[in-house]
């Protein structure tokens, strides 16, 4: 009996299980959220700030490593977060604000139609070279979306922790919107198996060595490319980036959603 | 450096998601949390400054951090919004087929599920899994011995139908 039923049950169980393209999807949500500043600085490459890819994925685990540090001690950044942590609507903006400890300026609805649709508080942890935190802050992580579906998000962090953090590239662009200077970046990613580290075809990494908004990430199942685009400035002490991924936003977009928080 | 890295972040998942969705659907009774609960219990992995002395070590460590990630999801008050919004982004794994014993097991309470998958699926002694569902092992073996009371009528049904099909031909 005991016999048959193991048999019975392992059949049963085996049918649970994850499709490829599941776990095509884990690995990549990983490999950007976590793995990619850590091979980049292992490798003396330059560092800048990754957008909040994971956060725009379905499974949202969110990112913002890879960061520059003047003060030294902090190599990289990393924010968890699952979807019951976006819990707070427009309404309960006290409450975000509350929570996070400093407030900003969140816009309900901007002009190009994408509008607020949850928020979260998540912990950011600072790391040092071995990963180990050094220090965490709060963040505001909100997530809008437009009639059509398509989703973007808006981060807010104070500045006294992210101001140390300025991206060492020269963004793909800049304004001085109201005497506050905004930074525009579209930065193409592209996304090769693990294997193929120690054999990055020649144009391919000739490319990356020479074009600061050319990444290269390393563990997808086969070579794919995203374009990560997001615009930061500071405005009153906090620090806000709008970000979106393979978006069809214009950089003059960005601009327009900067300017509508920087006016507010 | 971390346990998980590059290099070994697809064999990990490769090696564990699959185990680590049946544990989920044992406890959960639903499959569509169990990538979030997935990429909580990597992302620990990631973060982590871990040590395992074997594979056997890591597995058991999988193990509990998975349970104690569904005992989390359930604890939180927006598990049934959460649910909602797994389906409105279209997460969910795969059921390869229909399983009547699975729906039988599905029918018996949470620790005697998840008793059942680790014992009969896993291998794990009623020791080993008295430890990670930090319950007593007697209790363990309650919970299989009232588990198999009930599916014992299932299996014995399909026996007979079997023999009646084997007679007729």
């Amino acid at each position: 009996m005991d016999i048959d039923l193991r048999e019975e049950i392992i059949e049963s169980m085996d049918a649970i299980c994850f499709s490829p393209s599941d776990k095509k999807r884990i690995v990549a949500n990983l490999t950007q959220a976590k793995i990619t500043p850590i091979e980049r600085e292992g490798k003396n490459m330059k560092k800048w700030k990754l957008p909040k890819v994971a956060v725009i994925a379905v499974t949202v685990i969110a990112l913002t490593g890879g960061v520059a540090y003047a003060a030294g001690t902090i190599s990289s950044t990393s924010v968890g977060s699952s979807i019951f942590d976006y819990k707070y609507t427009y309404e309960k903006l006290d409450k975000i604000y509350d929570k996070a400890g400093f407030e900003g300026y969140i816009i309900e609805e901007f002009s190009n139609g994408y509008s607020f649709d949850k928020a979260a508080v998540l912990k950011v942890n600072g790391q040092d070279e071995n990963l180990n935190n050094v220090k965490s802050w709060n963040e505001i992580d909100v997530k809008y979306e437009n009639a059509q579906g398509d989703k973007i998000g808006l981060a807010l962090d104070e500045s006294i922790n992210t101001g140390e953090t300025e991206d060492d590239r020269t963004p793909s662009s800049s304004r001085d919107i109201n005497g506050i200077i905004v930074k525009y970046n579209e930065d193409e990613y592209v996304f090769l198996p693990g294997n193929m580290e120690n054999n990055v075809p020649e144009e391919i990494k000739k490319r990356a060595e020479n074009d600061e908004h050319y990444i290269i990430s390393y563990g997808s199942d086969e070579e794919e490319h995203s374009t990560f685009t997001s615009i930061n400035f500071v405005k009153d002490d906090v620090y806000y980036l709008i970000y979106g991924q393979n978006t069809t936003l214009s950089e003059d977009d960005f601009y327009s959603m900067a300017e509508e928080i920087i006016n507010e | 450096m971390p346990y998980m890295n590059s290099h070994n972040v697809q064999q990990l998942v490769n090696r564990y998601s699959d185990m680590i969705l049946r544990i989920s659907f044992m406890q959960l009774k639903s499959t569509d949390d169990a990538e979030d609960i997935c990429q909580d219990v990597f992302m620990k992995l990631l973060t982590g400054d871990f040590q395992f002395e074997s594979e056997a070590h890591e597995k058991a460590w999988i193990i509990r951090t998975t349970i104690n990630a569904c005992r989390d999801h359930m604890r939180t008050s927006f598990w049934k919004r959460a649910t909602v919004l797994d389906e409105a982004y279209g997460i969910h794994a795969t059921m390869q087929q229909d399983s009547e014993l699975l729906e039988i097991i599905m029918t018996l309470p949470k620790n005697y599920r998840t008793s059942i998958y680790l014992h009969y699926y896993e291998g794990y002694s009623v020791n080993e899994i008295g430890t990670m569902l930090n319950k007593p092992a007697n209790t363990i073996s309650a919970y299989l011995s009232r588990g198999r009371k009930k599916l014992r009528p299932l299996l014995e049904d399909a026996y007979d139908l079997q023999c009646s099909s084997l007679e007729r031909s």
